[in-house]
């Protein structure tokens, strides 16, 4: 439980001559579930390992309930951390992989016992723990190395991409159990993760990086629902968000040779913004595109579409189709579409987003931006 | 793959043979040790001898030196036994220590300096021999069990860091961090976590060394010439002298000199086998 505030945040590793992290800043509270999600490469463990202590902060600062601890060592900053490779002491049994930490404060062994014991009942390593790490499953030494952690009470959690060597059953089993621990010790936490699923269900707020730079910081349905730019808004979603170019005039929308008619208060938006009559991206859900089996065709909102590929995925299917020159997603609920059969599919307008083509940023009415400058 | 009778056949002949190759010298030398000078010495030759004794070993160990300058077999026995574990307790510590630093602390002239150990092991020790006799000597630091512990040291340090940064390496950066934030200090992290896990290397790099000061001859020979400071593979060499050859002292000697190695080989059999890291990372 603690509140930490990171300042101009900067990241410079010695070999390099460029900044891993320009200026990241964020203020998370008390019993958050921060995630952290980007691409390969974009800083989100050089960000978790500074907070940990384990790499020096360039420039910037880092509080933990209002003190400064860029110059704290890592064992006083009450933190404890859950590796993307487990990091168990090999040498040591499971009880004693979490009883360390413990043992190191000095600890008295009863009341390391009680918490190690609890630990191992909530993560179910009751029978494990006389065993050493190698003869573990990978999901049990995941359980281990955050039993390690849990033990600890730690006033902070770190976990860089606990889940991302299981199997996918393992994994939301696990998911589940993280979000319930979480609820039930309250600790702030920084979660590192790739998966889309994981950052939507287990994130009281997302912050999604590109290139040591902040893209934007929301809740789940914030970011999915108002990305602030292509990146985002291609980032998060799976599948990805359709971008397709497109040109507005004050009556109707031109994709290619297609002309759609679209909500009045989307053309309103590109008109008070100046984008009217101008090349810009539109940007559209897979989820917001939906199948016609009726054929009402000729409606303001359909197009007809030949289907390359049609990928049954349980109880939807995604379609791959084309629409004015880009290739298009389409995640509709009916199961029964062949390839190369043509169908009828329409676009939910009220849900399509704006992009500028050049700067990538969304293009927003006045007042949106507003709000989201406040959120 | 099933293996047929006739390809175990030759498998086990093969095996066979190459026992032979390896283990006839030995036992020859072991029935040897059991036989009378006589025997030893008369020129027809014969595989056993004609009576059976124990006198090469009662000699070994009772026989007094009549010339000062040689010790009796017990002095050198100790001598060997001291400058071997020292040498090898002093080069473990020197190369633990060192080893750390190069595989986990960046520093300047990192590579250099793992460079110039190796390459000061290319240097044939034979050139080194007359310039450490002539320092050593300069230094009042010539029958000396500590000059002999000095030189092994050196001599074997370079192999010993070589060997132990490789299994420091391949110890994950990523434990130790844990490690530290559980509350660890750097030196608690060598003693706690690296020595425990890397003992098979550490004993294995540990075995070499000792069997490498326990084998020295060649500057043993030079740099000693006392009673007290001649160690095993000297002493048996004086069993011949000019004009007189002792043989049966000479292999009984040798047998004995080669019982600690495989003693030690047999004891930490299990150590120098790898595989104790293992299950720190993910499966
Ligand atoms: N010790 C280091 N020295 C120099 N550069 C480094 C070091 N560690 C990481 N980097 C670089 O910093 C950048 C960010 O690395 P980081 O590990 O934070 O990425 P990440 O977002 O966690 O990626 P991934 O999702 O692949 O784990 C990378 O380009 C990486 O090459
Ligand atoms: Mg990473």
């Amino acid at each position: 439980m603690a509140k930490i505030v990171m300042k101009n945040i900067k990241k410079r590793y010695k070999n390099s001559d460029s900044l891993t992290v320009k200026d990241f800043n964020l203020s998370i509270d008390h019993k958050e579930f921060i995630v952290l999600v980007g691409p390969s490469g974009c800083g989100k463990s050089t960000t978790l390992r500074m907070i940990a202590g384990l790499e020096d902060i360039s420039e910037g600062d880092l509080l933990i309930e209002e003190k400064r601890m860029n110059d704290v060592a890592p064992k006083n900053r009450d933190i404890a951390m859950v590796f993307q490779n487990y990091a168990l002491y090999p040498h040591m049994t499971v009880y004693d992989n979490m009883a360390f930490a413990l043992k190191i404060k000095k600890m008295n062994k009863s009341e390391i016992d009680l918490r190690v014991k609890e630990a191992a009942k909530i993560l179910g390593l009751e029978e494990y723990l006389k065993r050493k790490p190698k003869a573990l499953s990978g999901g049990q030494r995941q359980r281990v190395a955050l039993g390690r952690a849990m033990v600890r009470n730690p006033k902070v959690f770190l976990m860089d991409e606990p889940l991302s060597n299981l199997d996918a059953k393992l994994r939301s089993h696990m998911r589940a159990e993280i979000s319930k621990l979480h609820r039930k010790l309250g600790a702030t936490t920084i979660y590192v993760t790739h998966d889309q699923t994981e950052a939507m269900t287990m994130a009281s707020r997302i912050v999604i990086m590109k290139d040591g730079i902040i893209q934007q910081i929301g809740t789940p349905k914030e970011v999915y629902d108002r990305p602030v730019n292509r990146f985002v808004a291609g980032f998060i979603g799976s599948p990805s968000m359709n971008f397709i170019s497109a040109t507005c005039s004050d009556t109707a929308l031109k994709i290619g040779d297609f002309t759609f008619t679209i909500p009045e208060e989307k053309i309103e938006i590109l008109k008070s913004q100046g984008y009217l009559n101008k090349k810009i991206t539109l940007g559209i859900r897979p989820e917001d595109i939906h199948h016609e089996p009726k054929k009402e065709k000729n409606n303001s909102n359909t197009f007809q579409a030949t289907i390359d590929v049609s990928e049954l995925m349980g109880s939807e299917s995604l379609l791959y189709t084309s629409l004015g020159d880009s290739t298009l997603i389409a995640k509709v609920k009916s199961t029964n579409i062949a390839n190369g059969e043509k169908v009828t599919l329409s676009i939910d307008f009220n849900k399509i987003h704006f992009f500028d083509k050049d700067t990538e940023e969304v293009i927003q009415s006045t007042n949106q931006s507003r709000l989201i400058a406040i959120s | 793959m099933e293996r047929t009778k006739n390809q175990q056949f030759f498998i086990y002949l093969g095996v066979i043979a190459v026992m032979i190759f390896t283990l006839a010298p030995i036992i020859l030398l072991i029935i040897a040790t059991l036989s009378s000078g006589q025997d030893l010495n008369s020129k027809t030759l014969h595989f056993l001898p004609s009576h059976w004794t124990l006198k090469n070993f009662t000699d070994i160990f009772t026989a007094e030196s009549n010339d000062a300058s040689v010790p009796p077999f017990m002095q050198a026995l100790k001598n060997s036994i001291i400058v071997s574990l020292s040498t090898t307790f002093l080069t473990l510590i020197i190369a633990i220590l060192a080893s750390y630093a190069i595989s986990r602390f960046r520093f300047k002239g990192q590579n250099g300096l793992l460079m110039s150990t190796l390459g000061f092991r290319m240097v044939p020790e034979i050139a080194l021999l007359i310039p450490l006799f002539v320092i050593f000597a300069r230094f009042g630091a010539i029958n000396n069990l500590s000059s002999l512990i000095l030189i092994y040291t050196a001599f074997n340090l370079p192999f010993a860091i070589w060997m132990l940064q490789g299994f420091f390496r391949s110890i994950p950066k990523s434990m130790e961090e844990s490690a530290y934030l559980d509350g660890v200090s750097s030196f608690g992290v060598l003693i706690r976590f690296i020595l425990p896990i890397s003992l098979s290397g550490i004993i294995a790099t540990g075995i070499f060394v000792l069997l490498a000061s326990w084998d020295e001859f060649m500057f043993a020979s030079i740099f000693t010439s006392t009673y007290d400071s001649k160690t095993i593979t000297v002493a048996i060499s004086e069993f011949s002298k000019r004009g007189m050859v002792n043989f049966g002292m000479q292999i009984t000697g040798g047998l004995i000199a080669s019982l600690p190695p495989i003693i030690l080989a047999l004891i930490f059999q299990k150590f120098i086998v790898s595989g104790l890291s293992e299950g720190s990372e993910k499966g």
